[in-house]
C-alpha cells in the first residue's frame, strides 16, 4: 500500500484486492458485478466477504458508500477512527502489551471455540 | 530483528480465553515478549478475518482490532498489484492453499518472517511454498 494512508486509500486497496482475487476466482467477479448493479450496501445482497470489509469499516467508525466506478469497484469510506489508529500505528517501536494486559479483555461469549478450524472453513469456502 | 507474521488463528486464540489454542498462544506470545527485538507483522487479510469472528460482538471485535493495530502490530501489510500478480503465479503450484492463505504466506515469505498460526493446512502449504522458493 502506498504511504498515503487514509481511509479512502485503504478501502480502495481492499476493493482492488477483491477485484484481483476475482481474477482468480470467477465467483468473486459475479459477486462484485452484482454489488455494482445494486449500488447499495445491503447485507442481503452481499457475501460474507464483502460484509467483512463493511463490518470492519463500520466497527472502525466509518460510513460506507458503494459507487459504481465500473472497474475497479470503488468503495468510498469516511473513516475517523481508522485514521486515528493508523496514526498511532505510525510508530514502529511499540511496547507490546503484557499477558496480564491482554487478559483484561473479556468477551460476552462463554462457549469454547476453535477459531483455527472456523477460519480454515472460511478460507476453504472462500477460495 | 526477528520478524514474525501473526496469522488470524494465532491472534484470535491469543485474545480469547475460550479458544482451544489459547494456552499455546499465550506461551508463544510470552516467548515473543522475551525476544530482545521483534517486529510483528499483520496482514490486512487477518484484520478482515478478525472483523467477522463469530464469538465476539461488534464492539468487542472493534476492541480486538484496535488493540492489534495500535498495540501489537509493528506493521500492517496491505496488498498491491505485485503481490496479486505473484499470487496468481503461485496458485498453479500444488500447495492446496486458498487465496487468503497465499496472502498470509506470501507476506511471511517476502518479509523473510516466521509465521505463527494454528492452522495445520497453512503450516503445510507455507512449508511447500518455502520449498518452491
Amino acid at each position: 500500500m502506498s504511504q498515503e494512508v487514509n481511509g479512502f486509500c485503504f478501502i480502495t486497496y481492499v476493493a482492488d484486492f477483491y477485484k484481483n482475487i476475482a481474477q482468480i476466482c470467477q465467483k468473486f467477479i459475479n459477486i462484485i458485478n452484482f454489488v455494482v448493479k445494486k449500488k447499495s450496501v445491503s447485507s442481503t445482497y452481499l457475501t460474507h466477504n464483502t460484509n467483512a470489509v463493511i463490518g470492519m469499516l463500520k466497527d472502525s467508525g466509518g460510513q460506507v458508500y458503494i459507487n459504481n466506478y465500473n472497474k475497479p469497484v470503488a468503495v468510498l469510506v469516511e473513516i475517523t477512527k481508522w485514521q486515528e489508529l493508523q496514526q498511532q500505528n505510525a510508530s514502529p517501536v511499540k511496547k507490546l502489551p503484557t499477558l496480564k494486559e491482554l487478559e483484561r479483555y473479556t468477551f460476552s461469549s462463554t462457549k469454547p471455540v476453535d477459531s483455527a478450524k472456523i477460519i480454515r472453513k472460511w478460507r476453504d469456502n472462500d477460495g | 530483528m526477528d520478524k514474525i507474521v501473526l496469522d488470524t488463528s494465532f491472534l484470535s486464540a491469543l485474545v480469547n480465553d475460550k479458544d482451544t489454542h489459547h494456552t499455546s498462544a499465550k506461551k508463544q506470545y510470552a516467548a515473543i515478549l522475551e525476544r530482545p527485538s521483534v517486529w510483528l507483522i499483520v496482514s490486512v487479510i487477518t484484520l478482515l478475518e478478525l472483523s467477522r469472528i463469530t464469538w465476539a460482538t461488534p464492539p468487542e471485535r472493534a476492541g480486538i482490532l484496535s488493540t492489534i493495530i495500535s498495540k501489537i502490530a509493528s506493521e500492517i501489510i496491505y496488498l498491491d498489484q505485485n503481490q496479486m500478480d505473484y499470487i496468481e503465479q503461485l496458485v498453479s503450484l500444488d500447495t492446496n492453499l486458498k487465496p487468503n492463505d497465499f496472502c498470509i504466506a506470501l507476506t511471511a515469505l517476502r518479509q523473510r518472517a516466521e509465521l505463527l498460526t494454528f492452522d495445520e493446512k497453512l503450516i503445510k502449504g507455507f512449508a511447500k511454498l518455502r520449498h518452491f522458493q
